[in-house]
């Protein structure tokens, strides 16, 4: 018997997976009630790196400030007068300062999802702290899906891009770093048709009604 | 005899700290009105806990802008 890809798959319960297989915890706002999301995609974990690299370096600065004392070196003495509560001031900012790059860097990750259900693709770009957008195609508009993996990074921890020609007004949907790229495309190009499948077949009344004879479905709460 | 100049350094810059943590928290507002408006688009089993973050974070800034004036 053959299985759906939504039997397929294994539910994920991780809230901050970059790749989750029939996520039950997420929601989108224009959800349908029969609507099943089928993956949540981010972007893979190892591209948040770089910022969180910067965040500890930046957090460790006070510190190596502090020890290497770095102002005597260059003739900056009068920096050591300055009094101690404008010290724990400038400590203070500088913390916030580092603690709301690292927010915002990771609400940046955490929002820009890539949803597939078992109707549509929901792209939700979060830009920033001003600015969102959110695009969406149904699986009947998909044209093309093509996925692309370059460099050392991407083939060792296995991300890479997928595109999604459309044929809606959005041209081309494009899943960024997301992890297992190879297996997304598959799962999309085998949505298609299951989709195809559900929007052509038609109601057991009208394929039975002899040509000509219009048959009108019975209400059920008429039948005893 | 006391050097007016000199004596006004430390308020000037205490000034300019507050001014920037007051930025700070204008950007901890604006962090925690997006976190709202994005739980609603996309709400998760983790909604709550960001939002947590997201006013936690507002609470730090406001804390260092009360700490900073008080000392």
């Amino acid at each position: 018997m053959n299985q759906t890809i939504s039997q397929k798959l294994h539910p994920s319960s991780n809230p901050l997976a970059a790749y989750a297989e029939a996520p039950r915890w997420v929601k989108f706002q224009d959800q349908e009630p029969d609507e099943q999301m089928l993956l949540l995609l981010r972007r893979h974990v190892v591209t948040n790196v770089p910022w969180v690299v910067l965040v500890i370096t930046l957090a460790l600065l006070p510190t190596l400030f502090a020890i290497l004392n770095p102002a005597s070196m260059i003739g900056l003495e009068w920096l050591a007068q300055i009094p101690n509560s404008i010290t724990i001031a400038i400590t203070n900012l500088w913390y916030l300062i580092v603690a709301g790059i690292a927010l915002e860097n990771f609400l940046v990750w955490y929002f820009n999802v890539y949803l597939i259900s078992n109707k549509r693709l929901v792209d939700v770009d979060f830009m920033g702290l001003l600015s969102y957008s959110a695009a969406e195609t149904e699986l009947s508009q998909i044209q093309d899906v093509e996925h692309r993996q370059g460099g050392i990074a991407q083939a060792i921890f296995n991300f890479g891009t997928v595109n999604i020609q459309t044929a809606g007004t959005q041209m081309k949907f494009i899943f960024e770093l997301v992890p297992n790229p190879s297996k997304v495309a598959d799962i999309i190009t085998d949505l298609i048709p299951e989709e195809e499948d559900r929007l052509y077949r038609q109601p057991a009344h009208v394929a039975t009604a002899p040509v000509g004879e219009v048959t009108i479905p019975q209400d059920p709460k008429e039948q005893p | 005899m006391i050097d007016a100049s000199q004596a006004d350094i430390p308020a000037i810059i205490e000034f300019i700290i507050v001014i920037f943590m007051g930025m700070t928290l204008l950007f901890s507002l604006l962090v925690f009105r997006q976190v709202g408006q994005m739980n609603q688009v996309l709400p998760t089993k983790l909604s709550p806990v960001v939002r947590f973050l997201a006013l936690g974070y507002t609470g730090l800034c406001a804390l260092a802008i009360i700490l900073a004036l008080v000392t």
